[in-house]
């Protein structure tokens, strides 16, 4: 059951669109109308500078790591996890012209939250919930949370970075063990845009 | 031979003279350079030839280079088939990879239709896996060459992909001819600035040869009427003379606003004293998306250049006398 669901996030992850959806909002440009254009002749049409945008981006995926158990209760070892992952996240992007240059522009910075299950792992059940806060910058993010592990009733701290789609994932569950997994976590997104 | 066994030639620099990986080669060159943006062919389907086109031909020179280095050709053309078809996934679904790629070598579009097209993979996978054929004789020094700038050539095309459309933006736009008589002259009016806090507005006098020489255009009062609001312009008015240098006029009021409320319409009024008889000009603006190239680079004379669709450009001047 727990395979068929996280294959069928995967599935659902590649086929869902990347977009980013140009909002109306406070779309006029940048100029400085009080000063005439230079030179003055011959006559100049100068198109506005583009402010920067705000962004809201929702992000669903899967994940796929591997790494190690160690140093709790529960006998250590070679570990894995996979499962899938939704993800909210309000930022700023540097230039609303996405047509540009960045048809999915990079959010120069952005706060958001993940929603996670580690579905399939070493040695759980069910596998481990989490919630986390996210920081982005650029590529990079970093990400604090919680993890309930609802089949072991332990829970713990994780915490989270991230560069594009790789991913390096440390989970402390008390009274179990710590986690370390790197891997690869696939996403996609649909994005809201609109200017300054 | 093994009948199954990868062709030797296609790790050399010849495969890039054959014509498979050759036609894969010119249809992304001529995809991605000519005919993307031309209107030719629908964008969807130039989108989707240059994918499979790629997809085809990444894997042929990747498993050229690699091939080079490695002995075990078939699994050469295996990962080479595996690698680009992950990257390929890779770009198509995530977004940040697409803007990487986008930044490294051009505008890669994350859109996850384009999966569609990896079966071109197994086209790729087959040819790799093809039975040997004749080889090709790559003793020559020309050939040598030749083929090294097939490798050169393939290369850029990999890298190389058409430039980036240009950004569309919000601007204010005149509803009505380039020139327009004012009593015993002609005046040209069009959008220098427009933005966030107001917007600029050009005007320049356009007598033809030997027509109003004696003719004074002086400018009296200008004014914007936007979402219910008559605006003055800031500049120092009246008295302003119109003369084939251009004026300029900044209305300032808060554009972002009006926008946000829907206001997207206005009335330029000007109003002239042309060798002392009182002469108005009323121009309808619209403030719009702009999309394409930006405004191409002024002219000195007649006009300035508009960023009107070219629908208006063409349409009869509006213009309104004072008896």
């Amino acid at each position: 059951m727990r395979q068929t669901i996280v294959v069928c996030t995967f599935v659902v992850a590649s086929a869902s669109a990347c977009a980013v959806h140009r909002l109306d909002r406070n779309a006029p440009g940048v100029a400085d109308v009080e000063v005439a254009p230079q030179p003055t002749s011959p006559r100049v049409v100068e198109p506005p500078r583009d402010p920067g945008g705000n962004m809201v981006l929702l992000s669903a995926g899967a994940f796929a790591g591997i790494g190690g158990a160690f140093g709790g209760d529960k006998e250590g070892g070679a570990s894995y996890g996979v499962g899938p992952e939704i993800s909210l996240a309000r930022g700023w992007t540097p230039s609303t012209r996405i047509d540009a240059f960045f048809p999915y522009p990079i959010m120069e910075r952005a706060f958001g939250v993940n929603l996670g299950w580690t579905a399939l792992t070493r040695g759980l059940t069910m596998g481990p919930l989490y919630l986390e806060a996210e920081y982005r910058e650029s590529i990079f993010s970093a990400a604090l949370g919680w993890t309930v592990s609802p089949s072991e009733k332990t829970h713990g701290p994780q915490a989270t970075l991230a560069a594009g789609p790789l991913y390096f994932r440390f989970t402390h569950e008390f009274g179990l063990w710590n986690q370390i997994t790197v891997g690869l976590l696939l996403k996609g997104a649909q994005g809201w845009l609109w200017s300054k | 031979m093994h009948p199954r066994a990868p062709r030797p030639e296609l790790f050399g620099p010849a495969v890039f003279a054959r014509p498979a990986p050759l036609a894969a080669l010119l249809v992304l060159v001529v995809n991605d350079h000519v005919l993307k943006g031309a209107g030719v062919l629908p964008g969807w389907l130039t989108g989707k030839l240059s994918d499979v086109a790629g997809l085809f031909f990444f894997p042929v020179l990747l498993a050229h280079l690699a091939g080079r280095f490695a002995a075990q050709r078939r699994r050469v053309a295996q990962l080479s088939v595996l690698c680009t078809g992950l990257v390929f996934a890779l770009l198509k679904v995530w977004p940040a990879a697409a803007a990487i790629a986008s930044r490294l070598w051009g505008v890669v579009v994350c859109d996850s239709s384009d999966l569609l097209t990896l079966p071109a993979l197994v086209a790729a996978y087959l040819y790799l896996r093809r039975p040997a054929a004749p080889r090709v004789d790559v003793a020559g020094a020309r050939t040598r060459w030749f083929h090294r700038g097939a490798v050169l050539a393939a290369g850029w095309a990999s890298l190389a992909t058409s430039p980036a459309p240009r950004p569309p933006f919000v601007a204010w736009q005149i509803q009505a001819g380039a020139v327009h008589r004012a009593g015993c002259g002609r005046v040209t009016v069009w959008i220098a600035k427009s933005g966030k806090s107001g917007v600029g507005v050009g005007i320049a006098r356009v007598d033809g040869a030997g027509e109003g020489a004696s003719c004074r255009l002086v400018l009296e009062r200008a004014t914007l009427e936007v979402a219910g609001q008559r605006i003055e312009t800031s500049a120092q008015l009246p008295g302003l003379p119109v003369e084939s240098r251009s004026g300029y006029l900044p209305f300032l009021f808060d554009n972002e606003a009006a926008w946000n409320a829907g206001d997207r319409a206005a009335v330029l009024l000007l109003e002239l004293s042309a060798s002392g008889e009182r002469a108005v000009v009323r121009l309808p603006l619209l403030q719009a998306w702009q999309r394409g190239e930006p405004p191409a680079p002024p002219t000195p004379n007649p006009g300035p250049v508009f960023i009107v669709p070219q629908g208006d450009a063409g349409a009869d001047p509006w213009v309104e006398q004072a008896p």
